[in-house]
């Protein structure tokens, strides 16, 4: 079992600097998911603690030993790639078995590493089997098979699920969490899609334009987005953020949206321009509402509905129940759970501190008479 | 009047059958889309109705007019694909004046312009005429294809799959630049998807396709809220229906015959635990971004959804109670027993 730390670390390529001063602690046994869209240097990242890319500067400890400088093959660790890259001609037993016998392991090892690891992967059955033949997930239970066998300090993947279709990836991502929850390896995994995300790790490290942005648990990325970027790259749809007509002072307690006072909670900093974000389902239809506005659109969803509002501020994305509809054309007035507004710095788009950041909700906003306290 | 009717319409291929004995009536100025995993006859479906496939049975009316040996060019219908198929070699304005240039239009220079202009405006693609058809991102590129199908104001629409090429965010741009297009020409469209979103997005009326057969048409409302069948009732919601053996719960409280009783996720009330009337549920995981629950239920997994940004951590115990009002129940064979 092993922990990886990554110090300062910094990636050009030419002029392009794919990495820039990261620094990330991966413990033992934890699922890190590196998150963000393409080029945002998730994978080159991913590349470096793996030994295939050389960091221009910073360094890579694991376990506590420096192997910066040390080969891909010297690190101890399994890669597990996008395009699964088994020997179709050769059993799923062989395939298993190639990376064993590369390493001179012996041959009752291999056997017994191969049976479990495919007892713990549901393959037993097909072992004999030619990979050229199997379908899309066999062969990447296969892959991770052999990144299994060799019983690696940890785990990288990169978008291993990326070529299987949307349910059966659904499918997938729970068998890799119950697998990691068995194994308990270290695991790094890269990938764009927030669902994969958001669904398997532990911590999940925001990356864009070679920053990370934010590195915490799903559910703090989802209710407090370090930054305007992790709010609108998280969140189907994602996080709304109004413009403030004003800046605002470090103790303020309402902001101002086109003209009218919302109720905030208790604003630790200050900002010469700042941002209101909040989530789609913690808007209310409200007549009283600081927020006016007209529904373009009316998207039901069956469990719930969005609903896409032109205000004066810009649109406004607000999810409501399945029954509390309301049709395009209508004029609607918003208004907004104050302990779930959150404020940013329009200039550096970083979240600004705020007390009450806990609080209690009573309910689980379905039906009525649900009081979860 | 009903713009599009098919009478009992049979398709087959070989030994496949598919299309099966379909009926559909599709209003002037409506909005359906046929909803289907693939395989269902969604796009065969779609085909019969443009005259790229001929049926083996039954009768097609466009317009109220006996179509079915109607050639497709004389259907006076539009079909945009899902692989959009512009001019590489031309610009967004050529690309839109194609279909008018044909000689039997016979349109004027002056009609043909103001003809795409229009359409470039309902579009937003104004700025964009100029600009050559490959230099256009993938939404823009849908944008013009459906553009193209528009300038011929055909009496009908045929979508297959029109989005799915497009990535998420797109999606969702072109799905509300859809529905608001639209309200805006009332034109008649048949769309064909096998995502759900789209279906209850778009759709005036959904028709479920499952191996050639319609099982359920009706509004959103009503396949979602009110399923026929137990594959009705899975084929929409996201999280899916939970199903529920009727072992679960007191025989006494059940529909006679009940096999299986269902329930939304949203439908499921969540309480402090020992609340009164409660079961007392273990936390098995739980999703933010989903805003899901999984409580297991002796070895049954539930799933609740849950608007609350409480911190829910597996093995903690809360209350839930499934509302009798939103409980569905099924029989064996998956037809619904009326509660």
């Amino acid at each position: 079992m092993s922990t990886i730390v990554l110090s300062n670390l910094h990636k050009r390529f030419g002029d392009f600097t794919a990495v820039r001063n990261t620094n990330l602690t991966v413990s033992t046994g934890r699922f890190v998911v590196l998150l963000g869209p393409s080029g945002c240097g998730k994978t080159t990242t991913l590349r470096m603690i793996a030994g295939l890319e050389l960091p221009t500067s910073g360094q890579i400890h694991i376990d506590g030993e420096d192997v910066t400088a040390l080969r891909a093959r010297q690190r101890d660790i399994a890669f597990v790639f996008q395009m699964f890259a088994l020997y179709p001609h050769m059993s799923v037993r062989n395939n298993l078995a190639f990376p064993l016998k590369n390493e001179g392991v012996s041959r009752r090892e291999i056997a017994t590493r191969v049976e479990s690891a495919a007892r713990l992967l549901r393959i037993e059955t097909i072992l004999e089997r030619k990979t050229g033949g199997l379908s899309g997930g066999d062969r990447q239970r296969v892959a991770l098979g052999r990144a299994i066998v060799r019983h690696p300090k940890a785990f990288l993947m990169d978008e291993p699920l990326g070529t299987l279709d949307a349910d059966f990836r659904e499918l997938m991502c729970l068998e890799l969490r119950k697998l990691h929850n068995a194994l308990n390896a270290t695991t790094v995994y890269v990938t764009h899609d927030q669902s994969e995300a958001m669904a398997m790790a532990d911590d999940v490290v925001v990356m864009n334009q070679g920053e990370v942005l934010q590195s915490a648990s799903p559910h703090e990325i989802y209710h407090f987005p370090a930054t305007v970027f992790v709010g609108n790259f998280i969140g189907s749809p994602p996080m709304n953020f109004l413009p403030i007509d004003t800046g605002v002072e470090a103790g303020a307690e309402q902001v101002w949206l086109g003209g009218t006072p919302v109720p905030v909670p208790r604003n630790e900093a200050s900002a010469a321009k700042a941002l209101l974000g909040i989530r789609p389902e913690h808007i209310l239809l409200d007549e009283q509402g600081a927020l006016r506005g007209r529904v373009i659109a009316d998207e039901y969803l069956g469990s719930h509905q969005v609903l896409v509002v032109d205000t004066s501020l810009g649109m406004v994305r607000v999810r409501v129940g399945k029954d509390e509809g309301r049709v395009a054309g209508s004029q609607v007035g918003l208004s907004f759970r104050k302990e779930r507004t959150l404020l940013y710095d329009a200039a550096s788009g970083k979240l600004l501190p705020a007390s009450e950041r806990q609080m209690v909700v009573n309910g689980n906003g379905n039906g009525t008479g649900g009081a979860y306290v | 009047m009903s713009e599009i009717r098919l009478e009992q319409v049979t398709k087959r291929f070989g030994d496949i059958v598919a299309v099966d004995q379909v009926s559909i009536d599709v209003k002037e100025g409506e909005f359906v889309v046929l909803l289907g995993p693939s395989g269902a006859g969604k796009t065969t479906t779609l085909r019969l109705i443009a005259g790229l496939e001929r049926p083996d049975e039954g009768e097609i009316f466009i317009d109220g007019a006996a179509a079915t040996q109607t050639h497709p060019a004389d259907r006076d219908v539009a079909f945009i694909f899902q692989q959009y198929s512009l001019y590489p070699h031309l610009t967004v304005f050529d690309n839109l004046a194609f279909p008018l240039r044909s000689p039997r239009r016979r349109l004027s220079k002056a009609d043909v312009t103001a003809r795409v202009h229009e359409v470039a405006q309902l579009l937003h693609m104004e700025s964009k005429l100029r600009n050559m058809a490959t230099h256009l991102s993938g939404g823009e590129m849908q944008r013009v294809a459906i553009g193209r199908a528009l300038v011929r104001q055909p009496k009908v629409f045929l979508m297959d799959e029109p989005l799915s090429s497009l990535d998420a965010k797109l999606r969702e741009e072109l799905r509300i630049e859809l529905k608001r297009l639209h309200r805006t020409i009332g034109a008649t469209i048949v769309y064909v998807t096998h995502d759900q979103v789209e279906a209850t997005t778009l759709a005036d009326r959904i028709g479920i396709l499952e191996h050639g057969r319609i099982v359920q048409m009706g509004t959103p409302r009503e396949v979602y809220g009110n399923p026929a069948s137990l594959s009705a009732a899975q084929r929409l919601g996201s999280p899916p229906i939970n199903l529920l053996p009727a072992a679960l719960f007191d025989s006494a409280a059940l529909p006679q015959g009940t096999s299986t009783v269902a329930i939304r996720p949203e439908d499921i009330v969540l309480h402090a635990p020992d609340a009164r009337d409660v079961l007392n549920l273990r936390v098995l995981e739980y999703s933010p971004l989903r805003h899901l629950l999984i409580l297991d239920r002796e070895g049954t997994a539930i799933v609740a959804t849950t608007m609350t940004e409480r911190n829910f951590v597996p093995g903690q115990t809360v209350g839930a109670s499934l509302p009798p009002r939103s409980l569905l129940y099924f029989r064996s064979d998956g037809r619904r027993i009326p509660a």
